[in-house]
């Protein structure tokens, strides 16, 4: 199945990602409900997401003390219920990603659902840090990437966005009935 | 016994590499694998531009780090390295969080149709017969080495040694040649 | 006579995982439940939430019959007496017979009950395994209330009682410390002080002596005192419940639960075992035990259905797990304002003279973490779940440790001479590490 992944040369922790995704599930700018979190080594290294990763077994479908994590067996999707969730924070120990949120609003906890199959956080990357494709076409990626290393062939590194991207980024979220102006945006990036 | 120095490594020598894939095929039939899986995979990379302008080759199977980021990611402890520092993956354990993905520098890890991981082994069931791994028994421009560090270093001085630079990658070749 | 493919003894979390596995895996195979109770499976950890009224009952079902009916899962109120393991035949307490191809045993615990105590039988003592034990309780009513026993149950309960609104909530444990085998005393202490501000007294090295009272529950006397109440919860432990199993010939281990192979197998051909009724290894401490907890049993339970329906069809797939390397015992509360993990081993079950302990108590949380050897080997948290997912992971990791390997996971330096917030920054930058490529 595709997933959510992330290369970590070409973050620029411009935080796009975890607004559009608070905005988008919660209906407001708070990076600290966002379903995926950059971690960095201080404070401008950047070096993997926090996302759920939906994993062949996960260990919150069986953790959960509530029994309303489920794993789609066709698909192998991890789907939540959030009635009745009590918060023991059972996924969010066990959960190898830390990708678990405890969402105010519903006040459960929750997690990346891929918005259905078709990521905003990956839409608004437009340094394309965030992608969304299967392990095999992550790992040629990543083979590539090396390769390209070893023969100094690196591409040039994305800098910070100008204000056209800003820009585009909001034409994206106005397409998905989000309203941002970009200064708006990027105060919520903030 | 953890001592990177006296691990078995898997060396690319780049300069010989000329794109044949022959371990790719090797290695998938050596190890049975299906569509999908790739332990190795020979990546391409152009380089310069007009006369200097020059397709290059990379096979990137696993590196066998000394310190390997997969096994230190993996939460499960399903990935290990074994006492002469091979790093294997015990499928039992994986639960498929593709959190040794994230860490690898070079793509290696591989998920089947089981979703567990899976990786090269560096042919560990020949390793341990006293054979070379399929993909360095196999290339044919002998660019894949299997040994210590040291004996690679010793083997690529060899290779190179009083080579002028004029002849590059065919200065090894032609020494044989003469020999 | 009734056939089915798969015939599940027990509809708890491991009896409802296994039968859901099963039929996933293989859907062209009858699954027939048998349960005692006339419930869909619920979550026995939210029922201390149904009695505080926090849940409903419709909150603390984990499926409603509507999925066991969509899955084509059969389920049936049904207790079995007997099983003919040489001719697969189970024999219901109805009289009925159920032939099956293969056989999951699921039939849980019980709670423990002191009946040769005195006053035990009277009304108003409860225990807290059932809904209906929850619903009993719940309509019986009174202010006053003595829990024995300190234990997930004792300390959910306690709180749930004082959030239900009695006035009068008494811990008792006979033992010298609160939940001795997952809290070192320190954080026993802290407990107790926590529990103390949320209004549970509580009492420790206090055993219960008998029950006071004629026609109902009046009282409780311990070893120093009478305690005067109108209901007791007894929370003193659980049972793995394998009368039948035994009976059978099914071979049991030193703790009394069902012994399986790590595929769920028990000793005879096409019967397997899962959940509290089995033996299993506990990772972080090598031993084998009865270990009753609700992740291993779903655990436990989806790789029994697996095996089963693989068993039944004769085929392999791919993607299902099978295996079930051990239980991982996590103590974990998370409601009413207080919070308690603990984790791994305690200082008690550190080997001698290799363990490190800090702990640090700050703004009302308090955190203890225990190596070995320079290695994360156990946490106990108080009012703070922070870095937990990290904690669980090395702890596990480091428990599950192969011998004859590399050991990447370095010891932290100077651990003595480390604060723990300190000790918490490093295990931090090694997992980062892990990821600086």
């Amino acid at each position: 199945m595709k997933r959510v992944t992330f290369d970590p040369y070409r973050c620029d922790l411009c935080g796009v990602c975890s607004a559009a995704c608070s905005l988008v599930k919660t209906g407001k700018f708070d990076a600290s409900q966002s379903r995926i979190r950059i971690e960095t080594a201080g404070s401008r290294v950047p070096l993997r997401a926090a996302v759920c990763r939906h994993c062949e077994e996960p260990a919150c479908v069986t953790a959960c003390m509530r029994g309303i994590i489920d794993q789609d067996p066709q698909t192998g999707l991890v789907t939540r219920r959030h009635d009745g969730c009590f918060r023991c924070a059972a996924c969010a120990v066990s959960c190898p990603a830390g990708a678990c949120v405890l969402d105010e609003a519903l006040n459960a906890f929750t997690a990346c659902d891929l918005c259905g199959g078709d990521p905003l956080c990956v839409k608004v990357c437009l340094t394309g840090a965030l992608r969304f494709e299967d392990d095999a076409e992550n790992s040629a990626h990543l083979r590539a990437l090396y390769a390209e290393k070893m023969f100094e062939e690196r591409e040039e590194l994305p800098g910070e966005l100008t204000d056209a991207q800003w820009e585009e980024i909001c034409s994206i979220l106005n397409a998905e009935g989000l309203s941002v102006a970009p200064d708006e945006l990027r105060r919520g990036c903030r | 016994m953890m001592d990177t120095r006296t691990q078995r490594i898997l060396y690319i020598d780049t300069q010989r590499c000329m794109g044949c894939r022959a371990c790719e095929t090797v290695c998938k039939l050596e190890n049975d694998l299906p569509a999908g899986p790739r332990y190795t995979m020979v990546t391409e990379v152009e380089t310069g531009t007009g006369l200097t302008e020059k397709l290059n080759f990379l096979p990137v199977p696993c590196q066998h780090c000394g310190d390997a980021p997969c096994v230190r990611a993996c939460p499960t402890g399903a990935l290990y390295k074994r006492a002469d520092g091979i790093v294997l993956v015990e499928q039992s354990r994986c639960i498929g969080c593709h959190e040794c993905l994230m860490a690898c520098p070079f793509g290696v890890p591989q998920f089947g149709k089981n979703g567990r991981m899976t990786k090269c082994t560096m042919c560990v069931h020949r390793i341990d017969e006293g054979s070379l791994p399929a993909c360095a028994a196999n290339c044919p421009a002998e660019a894949i080495l299997c040994d210590t560090p040291e004996n690679i270093s010793r083997i690529l001085r060899q290779r190179y040694s009083g080579s002028a630079s004029l002849y590059g990658p065919f200065s090894a070749l032609l020494q044989e040649v003469a020999e | 006579m009734r056939k089915t493919d798969i015939l599940i003894l027990g509809n708890g979390a491991a009896g409802s995982s296994a039968a859901f596995a099963a039929k996933q895996t293989a859907p062209e195979l009858n699954v027939l439940v048998l349960s005692k109770e006339d419930e869909p499976v619920y979550s026995a950890p939210a029922l201390p939430d149904l009695l505080s009224g926090e849940l409903t009952r419709a909150q603390v079902t984990v499926s409603p019959w509507d999925d066991y009916r969509n899955a084509g899962i059969e389920a049936l109120c049904a207790s079995a007496v007997r099983i003919d393991a040489g001719t697969r035949t189970v024999i219901l307490e109805n009289g009925g017979e159920v032939s099956y191809g293969e056989l999951i045993l699921a039939t849980g615990s019980q709670p423990i009950r002191l009946r040769k105590m005195q006053g035990t039988g009277l009304p108003g003592n409860f225990v807290m395994k059932t809904i209906a034990d929850v619903e009993d309780m719940a309509a019986y009513g009174g202010s006053r209330a003595v829990v024995v026993g300190s234990g997930a149950i004792g300390i959910e309960g306690s709180m749930a009682l004082k959030a239900r609104g009695f006035e009068q909530v008494v811990m008792v444990e006979a033992l010298e410390w609160l939940s001795p085998k997952s809290l070192d005393r320190a954080t026993s202490d802290e407990l107790k002080a926590k529990l103390e501000s949320f209004g549970v007294k509580v009492l420790t090295g206090e055993a219960v002596q008998g029950v006071l009272g004629e026609t109902k529950v009046e009282g409780v006397r311990t070893e120093k005192r009478d305690i005067p109440c109108d209901l007791i919860l007894w929370g003193i432990g659980m049972r793995p419940d394998t009368e039948l199993a035994k009976a059978a010939g099914i071979e049991c281990g030193a703790s009394g639960a069902i012994l399986t192979d790590d595929h769920m197998r028990t000793n005879l051909p096409h019967v397997y075992a899962c959940g509290d009724c089995t033996e299993s290894v506990d990772v972080f401490s090598g031993q084998r035990g009865a270990y009753l907890f609700w992740e291993p049993a779903r655990r436990g339970g989806a790789a029994a259905g697996v095996n089963a329906a693989e068993e039944g069809q004769d085929v392999r797939q791919e993607n299902r797990p099978r295996v079930f390397l051990g239980t991982t015992p996590f103590f974990l509360t998370n409601k009413g304002g207080l919070s308690i993990l603990a984790m791994g081993r305690t200082e008690a079950q550190l080997a001698e003279g290799r363990g490190t302990v800090l702990e640090e108590k700050k703004d009302g949380v308090y955190r203890r973490l225990l190596f070995e050897d320079g290695k994360l080997a156990g946490a106990q948290m108080l009012g703070t779940l922070e870095d937990a997912d990290l904690f669980a992971a090395q702890i596990r990791k480091n428990a599950m440790q192969r011998e004859d390997t590399w050991d990447l996971t370095e010891p932290v330096p100077n651990l003595e001479q480390l604060s723990l917030q300190e000790a918490v920054f490093f295990l931090r930058k090694q997992r980062r590490n892990a990821f600086s490529k």
